[in-house]
């Protein structure tokens, strides 16, 4: 069963297996992720949950080719991404994409919201002017915001409003995928509140997977359809959201839902 | 909010700090190079009757020792000079900033390489090797010149890549490389323009050395062959004459000196009007007009608020009435807050919750005397331990916030150091306050981080602010904060930057050092669960007013302002999964764009005509509070309220 009413089908979008990164050279001391796999399936939402420090970012950063990964394989639609490089990178970046947390660093302040979200379309294509700000108009509309933000520049808008840029900026080459590091931890609660609504609807909309990473699990469960929780850079935990909820077999999950004020009882207890 | 921008060139233009510098550099470009229209004599026409005469009509700067006009020299000789500078600069930013760029943002094997190739170049004997190339091309300026250029780019590309590793960190750029940008498209793009300002600063600073270096080498007779005139040789010129004419090396060391001077001035005024561009705090330079604002009129016009509930606490350490802060905007002279009252007493905790940009931070700024540039409080009075601090001073700030006044803030990394041990940072915070031995004050700062319950202080003494975790972090800045032994302690979103987890643990160290001291605690958040934990009294803050307060309790479990209704029912903690979260659809308007009536009219759902009309009071219903709402303390209005809700 799905909590967002998405149909979840077919082969894994997304599939990671025994994903090993080290930041030391030659592997010595720990690692910051060890042997983790996880799948995402088209039209899915996967939530990477864990303190700070588990692991959760270095896993979307490798995903993203951000870093390097020292062992195990990164498969996208069947594809061995685990190393891709350069030009096949870019490539991929059409169909992968990511929102940070920050939603004052990840706006480069001297572009225009309007030439920030024209970027990626730069780079893959030779589309005209004015097809490029077509599409920059239509992302605006699909995050709720109007199009004159396009020429304003990223101070003049409030954390959440940035974050429906950053938002944006991700959907405008229409990615299969996105992964989502902290996407509203740094946002109001009220605020958050109508980010995790936007992304509902999006996915509802255009049927994009998220990898979803977060640190508060009563965030995850109005997303999510299976929880990942990450320890000290190993897998703890792994099931379906309600699973999770219902039946935490890890202590380290159970003080999370604790922290998080939400009894485990059942996900749906206010 | 929505500044617009100022183009680059009209703020240069206004500031004194650039402009003469720039009118010095200009000026001497325009002689040196017209020189041969300009210059009143020839270069090398003598004049022996005349030498070494002082400054007259006929030679505006007086003659050297063969009687040439040094005024015509000067010009003569400027050209040579500023090619010389140029070639011997440019090669230094065309090599450096492009290698710079790919060290900074490629890192890796490349940046290695880069930089051991930097150090071997910073390790040949520059003064050598130049003498050595003079001999070489028969005292060729422009051969001297580009090795110059070529040994100062070690050190331009080190700051360009320390500049670009900096930059290259920022999420914006991890973003546009997930965009599918490449390394020289993320360059030129997102970090170059960041970057210039630096570039601009440290280029000015290798003109300046490169203008001393050719005028040394000109002074010592290596560079330009006499009789043609350059800046060094009439310096040489003019020393030896020194026991003759005192005059003759005002104007040629002058000259230098201040050329070198307008340079590097220049460089630092065009980095700071460049970094405003995006920084958006506007610089001090606007002068502060003391308009009387419209607070005369405004106050006519507001109604009586009911604020004695707010001001009613016992034993008040800080109490804010009626505070109105204001800063300078574009748009002439707007309201930050407005009409703030609120008052913490010994021991207990506010708590102030709103959404982002309701003003909860300028409301603990103001009391803590560090409002930013260009605000200030307009109206209204900020007492401390019963003394009206409006007229105090930066030292008495100072004063009072080392003692009395304490504030941690939402970033604990950002207040510490980088290069200074938690032990160092701990001391130095110590002995402002205290009078301590070294010993003593290492004791002290064991205690403090005992106090915030760290684990193995000794340990974390001699640890450094990268090495900690962000919770640990907090708990060193709440030990900073302690270390003045303060009787208020302003929190302003102390946890938000945290692990769920860890929240909590924070929340509940500060209640217990507040029962322990005996402290007051202005707790700023926008997570109700903070608020709930830890304050005894909630102000609900909204576009800059207090839209409600009351008991925390009572005001979370029956609120009464629509506005604290909907922020409560906006928590994706308590919202059932399945269905949208609820939200308050819009946003909070920014300062200068309130509405005359009730701030929350355009996006309350109860909102009726009156709203609009007027201002709206805080009024009383009973001892529970507090709320600025026509419906409140209305029987028709709260039957209103009921239905709704
Ligand atoms: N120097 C300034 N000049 C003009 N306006 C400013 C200045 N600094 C802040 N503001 C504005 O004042 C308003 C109140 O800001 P404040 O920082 O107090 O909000 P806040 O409630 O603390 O929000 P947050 O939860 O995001 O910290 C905001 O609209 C902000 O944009
Ligand atoms: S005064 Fe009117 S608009 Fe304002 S909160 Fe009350 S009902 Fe809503
Ligand atoms: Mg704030």
């Amino acid at each position: 069963m799905s909590t967002s009413g998405v149909t979840v089908t077919g082969l894994p979008l997304l599939d990671i297996r025994d994903l090993s990164v080290s930041y030391h050279r030659r592997g010595k001391g720990t690692p910051a992720i060890r042997d983790v796999s996880l799948d995402i399936r088209p039209g899915e939402t996967v939530a990477l949950v864990g303190e700070s420090g588990s692991g959760k970012s270095t896993l979307g950063r490798a995903v993203l080719g951000l870093t390097a990964v020292t062992q195990g394989t990164i498969l996208f639609d069947g594809e061995d991404i685990t190393h891709a490089a350069g030009a096949r990178r870019r490539e991929l970046s059409k169909s992968v994409q990511a929102v940070f947390q920050d939603p004052n660093g990840s706006l480069n302040p001297a572009l225009t919201v309007g030439q920030t979200l024209a970027e990626p379309l730069l780079v893959h294509s030779r589309d005209e002017r004015s097809v490029v700000q077509q599409r920059v108009r239509e992302v605006l509309e699909l995050v709720g915001l109007p199009a004159e933000a396009a020429d304003r520049y990223p101070r003049q808008f409030s954390g959440g409003q940035r974050q429906r840029i950053a938002i944006a900026r991700a959907l405008v080459m229409a990615p299969k995928l996105i992964v989502c590091d902290e996407p509203v931890s740094a946002l109001d609660l009220s605020v958050q509140a109508q980010v995790l609504n936007l992304f509902t609807d999006l996915q509802r909309e255009t049927g994009v997977s998220y990898l979803f990473i977060s640190h508060d699990l009563a965030v995850v469960r109005h997303l999510a359809q299976r929880i990942v929780v990450l320890y000290r850079g190993d897998v703890v935990e792994h099931g379906t959201t309600e699973e999770v909820y219902a039946d935490a077999q890890h202590p380290y999950t159970r003080k999370l839902l604790a922290a998080a004020g939400v009894q485990s009882a059942a996900p749906a207890t206010p | 909010m929505s500044t617009p921008q100022v183009p680059f060139v009209r703020r240069a233009l206004g500031r004194p700090r650039i402009t003469v510098p720039a009118v010095i550099l200009v000026l001497e470009l325009i002689a040196s190079f017209g020189a041969s229209w300009l210059a009143p004599y020839p270069p090398q026409q003598a004049d022996f009757t005349a030498a070494l005469s002082g400054p007259s009509a006929k030679h505006l700067l007086g003659t050297d020792r063969l009687g040439r006009d040094v005024l015509s020299r000067l010009m003569y000789g400027g050209a040579d000079t500023f090619r010389e500078i140029a070639i011997a600069v440019l090669i230094t930013l065309v090599i450096a900033v492009p290698l710079g760029l790919v060290a900074g943002l490629r890192r890796g094997r490349i940046d290695a390489v880069l930089m051991r190739m930097a150090d071997v170049v910073m390790s040949i004997p520059g003064i050598i090797l130049l003498l050595i190339v003079l001999a070489l091309f028969s005292q060729s300026m422009t051969a001297a010149m580009v090795v110059i250029g070529l040994l100062s780019v070690p050190g331009m590309m080190r700051v360009v890549r320390s500049a670009s590793l900096t930059v290259g960190r920022e999420t914006y750029v991890a973003a546009a490389r997930v965009s599918g940008l490449g390394t020289w498209r993320v360059a030129r793009r997102h970090v170059l323009p960041r970057i210039t300002g630096l570039i601009l600063v440290n280029a000015a600073l290798a003109c300046a050395n490169t203008l001393l270096i050719a005028a040394g080498i000109n002074a010592i007779g290596l560079g330009v062959k006499p009789p043609a005139p350059s800046w060094g040789g009439m310096m040489a010129d003019a020393a030896q004459t020194l026991n003759q004419s005192l005059w003759l090396a005002i104007p040629t060391g002058g000259l230098v000196a201040v050329t070198a001077a307008a340079l590097i001035v220049l460089g630092d005024g065009l980095r700071d009007t460049l970094a405003e561009r995006w920084s958006g705090t506007s610089h001090a330079t606007t002068t502060r007009r003391r308009t009387a604002v419209a607070t005369t009129a405004a106050a006519a016009a507001a109604p009586q608020s009911d604020d004695a509930w707010l001001l009613a606490e016992p034993h008040p350490v800080v109490r804010l009435t009626k505070v109105t802060v204001t800063a300078e905007t574009e748009h002439g002279e707007v309201e930050l807050i407005s009409d703030v009252s609120l008052a913490v007493g010994q021991g207990r905790t506010v708590g102030l919750v709103g959404e982002s940009g309701c003003g909860k931070s300028m409301t603990g700024l103001a009391l803590l005397g560090l409002l930013p540039n260009g605000a200030r409080v307009s109206s209204g009075t900020v007492e401390i331990d019963g003394v009206d601090v409006g007229p105090y001073g930066p030292a008495q700030w100072r004063e009072l916030r080392g003692g009395t006044i304490a504030f941690i803030s939402q970033e604990p990394m950002v207040g510490l150091d980088p290069l200074f041990t938690i032990g160092q940072l701990l001391r130095e915070a110590v002995r402002t306050h205290e009078k301590l031995s070294r010993k003593e004050a290492t004791l002290r700062a064991r205690e403090l981080l005992e106090q915030v319950q760290l684990p193995d202080p000794d340990r974390v003494l001699k640890l450094r602010p990268s090495q900690i975790s962000g919770g640990m972090a907090q708990r060193v800045s709440i030990a900073v904060a302690l270390a003045g032994r303060p009787r208020i302690l302003v929190a302003d979103e102390p946890t938000t930057a945290l692990d769920v987890t860890v929240q909590r643990e924070i929340v509940q160290l500060l209640r217990t050092i507040q029962r322990d001291t005996g402290m007051a605690l202005l707790m700023i958040s926008h997570d109700w669960d903070v608020i709930a934990e830890a304050c005894d009294t909630a102000l609900v803050m909204y576009a800059g007013q207090v839209v409600e307060a009351g008991p925390t309790e009572r005001v979370m479990t029956a609120p009464l302002h629509p506005y604290t209704r909907k922020l409560l029912a906006a928590n994706p903690r308590l919202a059932t999964v399945g269905e949208p979260i609820p939200t308050i659809p819009g946003t909070v308007p920014p300062p200068g764009q309130w509405p005359v009536g009730c701030h929350f009219a355009d996006r309350c759902p109860d909102r009726v005509a009156r709203c609009t009309e007027a201002p709206i009071a805080l009024t009383q219903p009973d001892d529970q509070g507090v709320a600025r709402c026509v419906l409140v303390g209305d029987e028709l209005g709260e039957e209103l309220l009921e239905v709704s809700s």
